[in-house]
């Protein structure tokens, strides 16, 4: 039984469909939607904003890979979520 | 709340390299900032530019007294009392912003809030001294607090560092206020200050380097 959702920013909902994607390279959007917790409809919506933004590429039918600049904004998010972390706050 | 005359030189020096220290951190968050555009960066970002500017301005105030011969603690002139005004506000701001994030995470309320509440409290004190002193022990005093409590369910060492952080700048006000003992207290209060930056700083580079 899982408790009440918890609220997740915009920048955690990217890290969290970053890090899908990242797991094996690249990934299928069936695996994000499992992986990020995103109805089919917003992960899409993300997905276009994550594209456009440069952060992953889209391959082939429905698979998407990270690019450089978005592994750069996980290592970026991983290290100011240990640094907000520290401060006893979260993102 | 005023340097000794000897010290003044080296209390310059202190309040600089102070606020280049805090501007070191706000600069980490603002970087951070820019790329995830998480409202908490923003704001520690603001506040510890707020703190850093306070310093600097307080840093630049004791430069202008001193170039000037002016003998702080009597009758001072107008540029010190507004610098002295200007680096309490700025103070009393910059922990309004960072208690606020902790009592309310910053999740659906304005930052503005923080702001009107500083103003707030700054408006009912008359003057700068032990009552702006008391206020920004005080803030100081409820986000240790909200450290401290974070310490209970999660121990890692930054956190840690943190709690230390914040309880130094809690110790350099409260010597700041008992400065009239002597001397050595406020520059005490001076050291240990600097202690609590750079304990934050030393704090914000430990994620870095396992980064």
């Amino acid at each position: 039984m899982s408790g009440p959702q918890r609220y997740r920013s915009k920048g955690r909902i990217f890290a969290d469909i970053l890090r899908a994607v990242e797991e094996d390279g690249s990934a299928k959007v069936t695996h994000i939607l499992y992986r990020a917790n995103l109805s089919h409809d917003r992960l899409t919506k993300y997905l276009g904003q994550l594209e456009e933004s440069g952060l992953v590429v889209r391959q082939e039918g429905t698979t998407y890979g990270i690019t450089d600049k978005g592994r750069k904004f996980l290592a970026e998010f991983r290290r100011m979520e240990e640094f907000v972390e520290a401060f006893g706050l979260e993102l | 709340m005023f340097p000794p005359r000897w010290f003044i030189p080296l209390d310059v020096l202190f309040q600089l390299f102070t606020a280049v220290v805090a501007l070191g951190i706000g600069l980490h968050a603002l970087r951070g900032y820019l790329w995830i555009k998480e409202r908490i960066l923003y704001a520690l970002f603001l506040a510890f530019m707020l703190l850093s500017a306070g310093l600097f301005v307080n840093g630049l105030t004791l430069a202008y007294a001193m170039s000037a011969g002016l003998n702080l603690g009597r009758k001072v002139a107008l540029p010190v009392e507004v610098g002295y005004w200007a680096y309490y506000l700025l103070g009393i701001l910059a922990l309004s912003i960072l208690a606020y994030a902790y009592l309310h995470r910053l999740r659906e309320r304005n930052l503005a809030l923080a702001a009107g509440g500083a103003a707030a409290a700054t408006s009912s004190i008359v003057t700068y001294g032990p009552a702006l002193e008391l206020a920004l022990s005080a803030l100081l005093f409820i986000i240790l607090a909200a450290q401290l409590a974070h310490l209970q369910v999660r121990r890692t060492r930054t956190a840690v560092l943190v709690a230390l952080g914040f309880f130094l700048l809690l110790a350099s006000h409260v010597l700041a206020l008992v400065s009239q003992i002597g001397d050595l207290v406020y520059v005490a209060s001076r050291v240990v200050q600097l202690g609590g930056f750079l304990t934050l700083l030393l704090a914000l580079y430990h994620p870095r380097r396992r980064g």
